[in-house]
């Protein structure tokens, strides 16, 4: 797609497209993208398409975040629904993470971090949420597996035990909610047995397929994935993408990926930036297939990035 | 670019997350750490205000050139010029013995080290050296030096037993107490030398001694004088040993051999064992004295080891270049 | 190649390689010396007690009085000794200073690393450094000129000091303010190596654990704190050492009797003086001269430097277990 004879852009100007940035759909309408080529594209990676139409879940309005003077991210505005997935794509060092991390507000662990705007979940401003409530229930999966030193079966149950529940919920009590959430993450079968290993001894993929688990298991309404395979063998990688598909039910699945064949595989919409700016926002399909910001189309193309 | 409704809303800044929602027994652990800080604080400044109130009501300047009275009764007359240069030197006694043993045993273990067994063992020794008391190490000279063999270090009475006491025999013992830090210190010093200076010296022709010799230890010199630095704060601060080995004699007296050498030889005290001996545990009639000479012993020691931060911080500061 | 002047030896690899490698095995020959040294010179104290020198009996300092007045015949010489009430001091002491000083430790580590505002963990830091460097004589004469007589004044009243004055003096020099100094001295020790612990401890597992909806508290306890367990085992037995080998210090401030207090008697237990094997090596220096009693006392520096060789054997062998949950080990 696009022509390739054409030299990419020097990196360092910002180049503002002329078409309008902030595209219709995003924060009214359906947003559905099914049919037409987005349907032919989602056929063509043998993805079925969602059973229950996709409803918002959080909404981010206008965010801009700084670290001291620079900016991270300039006034972005998207919705994250639940039963789709959205891949946050571009180049390194375009905002994405930023992104990702303020949705559960795991910025503010960064003292030079400022955010404006506003993000709301389940229309409710995040930030007049308790934030130990708020991460309960929007879940974050990180880019290096980080299973805690402690069995599989602790590192399920962690979340339970000292997330304001009981401390004392006996392991018995415990049990059913580790396993279902080991089963929610494919895992439960390879250890089913050992649970009470240490889970530093499980192989890379199994540990981030127990990170996700981990994670479910504190029921989250929204999950965030920092490039969950970027760390993984391709065996893994699609097995942890299969997953995420699977997920897209139950909780609103937000991905950020550099690699644009997985965002092509696994996502709903797609939300490309570009240092700081939100470019591009709509269907996988019509992003991938016919995007309308110029330098989408040169990054979709790999000219740069 | 502000969004509607920013003024409302909490700080943006980093916002520290509140602590309502948490369960009692995490709040009251909270609170006990906060007690836990402010003590130590608190503990802190008593002690130094305290230090400083007793060191300025009774320091008098001429406590510190006078000689001490060899009088039972310290409360006197007399000041403390013999303890003093007895901590100088018993220091500096010490650090010459450890200095070339700690760095040389730092550079077999971080540059050579084979075979691998014998390089563990040498590193727990120097654990095991650190850990033990220093009156073990104080007995444990004492019983070496009152061999015949040793008896050049100390005096020799005539009947041929060996006194053993003296700052040579003391300043071998203190130089244990310095070794781990010197050891420790140059350790990290060299470690922190990046693997391409070595083998930008190999590559040049250089042989792996003289590599140590005008590359590696002109590099570590910072970590080397931070270790020595804070063993001289340790062996200045150490009583035990001097109570032992230096012989109780309040003034210095000279031991046996050539003139110069006999001084070191010979026995003294040193602030330490002055200050035990006119505290209510010694013979006790001197508190002023004894406040004073602790005041000045705790600036020494004080001073050495927060030196040790602009020494460091100095040399730190060497880019090794990536 | 660079030769020694006078000799011509070559200053070849092998040859500095062996050098350095005499002197740093210098150290365990010294380690080696100091066992066999110290045991021959203190066998004959063991050997005519037999295992009754660790058990009780009688007052320590008539014995070790009779020790030092022993006829000068070598037949004659006097070895008996009770050495309990001063191995009995000297657990008690250490035991609680370090068992206080860990708790106290480690809040005041958590306090530094996470919730300390930036300029109290300025002031703090310093503070935990300057603690440290205070040399134990220091520490024993505050001890002795303000807490043994505040002890002793007001604290202890009268009534207490009569009912026991037939058996030992209440003067204030007692367990209480031994235990009280001794735990300030060791605290920095283990502050020092535990915040060092806590600040590397993986991002991974803080923020994941933040992640998680786990609040600062619980997510400082159960994760950093845990994995820096093996830490924490290093800084205790670091901490026992000092406390073990703290001599002059509690010389001066926790009696001067070889008594051992009884924790039956209620409140006064926390009043009565105790002397540990350090500070009695200290007190009975000056008789080093008289063989017998020298030999007593090499014995008590003997049990002392076992003790220590067994808390580096002890330290290093709590880590291993921790090895398996991936905890660091330093």
């Amino acid at each position: 797609m696009g022509s390739l004879s054409e030299p990419p852009p020097p990196v360092r100007r910002i180049v503002v497209d002329e078409q309008p940035r902030v595209m219709d759909p995003p924060l009214n309408g359906n947003g559905n993208g099914n049919g037409g080529i987005a349907g032919q594209l989602r056929s063509a990676a043998h993805r079925p398409a969602p059973a229950v139409a996709p409803r918002e879940r959080m909404r981010v309005e206008r965010l801009t975040i700084r670290y001291d003077r620079k900016v991270a991210v300039n006034s972005v505005s998207l919705p994250v629904r639940q039963g789709e997935v959205l891949a946050l794509i571009g180049p390194s060092g375009c905002g994405k993470t930023t992104l990702l991390r303020s949705l559960n507000r795991l910025t503010e662990l960064t003292p030079s971090a400022t955010r404006d705007g506003r993000i709301t979940l389940d229309e409710q401003d995040v930030d007049l949420l308790e934030v130990t409530q708020l991460r309960r229930r929007v879940s974050m999966v990180f880019q290096q597996p980080n299973p805690f030193p402690m069995s599989i079966f602790d590192n399920v149950a962690y979340g339970l035990r000292e997330g304001g529940g009981s401390r004392r919920a006996s392991k018995a009590a415990l049990r059913p909610a580790a396993i279902d959430a080991l089963q929610r993450a494919g895992l439960y079968d390879e250890v089913a047995a050992d649970l009470d290993h240490p889970a530093l001894r499980l192989s890379g993929g199994q540990q981030q397929r127990l990170c996700i688990a981990r994670s479910l298991a504190v029921g989250p309404e929204v999950l965030l994935l920092d490039e969950p395979c970027s760390a993984l063998d391709p065996k893994s990688t699609e097995t942890i993408e299969r997953l995420i598909v699977r997920l897209r039910e139950e909780v609103a699945v937000v991905i950020v990926t550099h690699n644009l064949q997985q965002a092509f595989r696994v996502a709903d919409h797609v939300a490309f930036m570009y240092l700081g700016e939100l470019v591009e926002y709509g269907p996988a399909g019509q992003v991938f297939g016919a995007p309308r910001a110029k330098r989408t189309r040169e990054y979709v193309a790999g000219s740069f990035g | 670019m502000s969004a509607v409704g920013t003024t409302r809303l909490p700080v943006r800044k980093g916002a520290v997350e509140s602590t309502a929602s948490w369960s009692r027994l995490d709040r009251l652990g909270l609170a006990a750490c906060w007690a836990a800080g402010i003590a130590l604080c608190a503990i802190c400044a008593a002690i130094l205000l305290f230090m400083l109130f007793k060191g300025l009501q009774f320091l008098r300047p001429a406590l510190l050139v006078e000689h001490p009275l060899p009088d039972l009764d310290q409360s006197r007359t007399g000041g403390f010029l013999d303890p003093l240069i007895g901590t100088v030197m018993l220091t500096v006694v010490g650090i010459a013995f450890a200095l070339p043993v700690g760095v040389a045993t730092s550079v077999w273990l971080v540059e050579y080290g084979r075979p691998a067994w014998l390089a563990r063992a040498v590193e727990s020794g120097i654990e095991i050296v650190a850990g033990t008391p220093s009156i073990v190490l104080a007995i444990f000279g004492l019983i070496i030096f009152q061999e015949r063999v040793f008896g050049f270090l100390s005096f020799t009475a005539q009947g041929g037993s060996v006194f053993g006491r003296s700052f040579l025999t003391a300043g071998a013992m203190m130089a244990l107490l310095a070794l781990p830090l010197v050891v420790g210190a140059t350790r990290e010093a060299l470690n922190a030398i990046p693997a391409h200076v070595r083998e930008a010296s190999y590559a040049l022709g250089a042989s792996k001694a003289r590599t140590i010799r005008r590359v590696l230890l002109p590099g570590a010199r910072g970590g080397i004088a931070t270790g020595a630095t804070l063993g001289m704060g340790r062996i200045a601060g150490d009583t035990a040993i001097v109570v032992i080995l230096l012989g109780a004699s309040l003034q210095m007296q000279h031991g046996g051999g050539p003139p110069l050498y006999n001084v070191l030889s010979g026995t003294g005290s040193t602030l330490t064992t002055y200050v035990y001996n006119n505290s209510p545990a010694g013979e006790g009639n001197a508190p002023d004295k004894a406040y004073a000479a602790a005041f000045v012993l705790l600036a020494i020691v004080i001073l050495l080891n927060f030196a040790v931060g602009a020494i460091g911080g100095r040399d730190r500061r060497v880019a090794w270049g990536r | 190649m660079r030769r020694l002047p006078l000799t011509g030896i070559a200053w070849t690899d092998r040859r500095v390689e062996r050098l350095l490698g005499a002197l740093a095995c210098t150290v365990l020959a010294l380690i080696a010396a100091m066992v066999v040294f110290v045991f021959s010179k203190a066998w004959p104290s063991f050997a005519h007690n037999g295992l009754a020198w660790f058990g009780g009996g009688g007052n320590v300092d008539r014995q070790l009085a009779a020790i030092f007045d022993s006829p000068a015949n070598p037949n004659d010489y006097v070895y008996t000794l009770h050495a309990w009430p001063m191995l009995y001091a000297t657990a008690l002491l250490s035991g609680v200073a370090v068992l206080c000083g860990l708790v106290f430790a480690l809040l005041c580590a958590v306090f530094i690393v996470e919730f300390a505002p930036e300029r109290m963990r300025r002031v703090l830091e310093p503070a935990v450094r300057l603690l440290a460097a205070v040399p134990s004589v220091v520490y024993g004469l505050i001890g002795v000129l303000v807490l043994v007589p505040l002890v002793g004044n007001h604290v202890i009243s009268a009534g207490m000091k009569r009912s026991v004055a037939y058996v030992v003096q209440l003067d204030g020099t007692s367990l209480l303010v031994g235990a009280a100094v001794l735990t300030v001295m060791v605290t920095p020790i283990m502050v020092a190596i535990v915040v060092d612990a806590l600040r590397a401890v993986p991002r991974g597992w803080t923020e994941g654990a933040a992640a998680l909806g786990v609040n600062r508290w619980r997510a400082m306890w159960t994760i950093s704190v845990r994995a820096a367990r093996p830490a924490i085992v290093a800084a205790a037995v670091l901490a026992t050492a000092r406390a073990l080998g703290e001599a002059i210090m509690l010389a001066m401030v926790s009696g001067s009797v070889g008594f051992a207090p009884n924790p039956l008697d209620g409140v006064l237990f926390l009043f009565e003086p105790a002397r540990p094997l350090a500070a009695t090596i200290v007190d009975n220096a000056e008789g080093l001269s008289v063989v017998p009693f020298g030999q007593t006392i090499y014995a008590f520096a003997a049990v002392l430097l076992v003790s220590s060789l067994f808390l580096s054997l002890g330290g290093w062998a709590a880590k291993r277990p921790l090895k398996r949950y991936g905890l660091a080990a330093r």
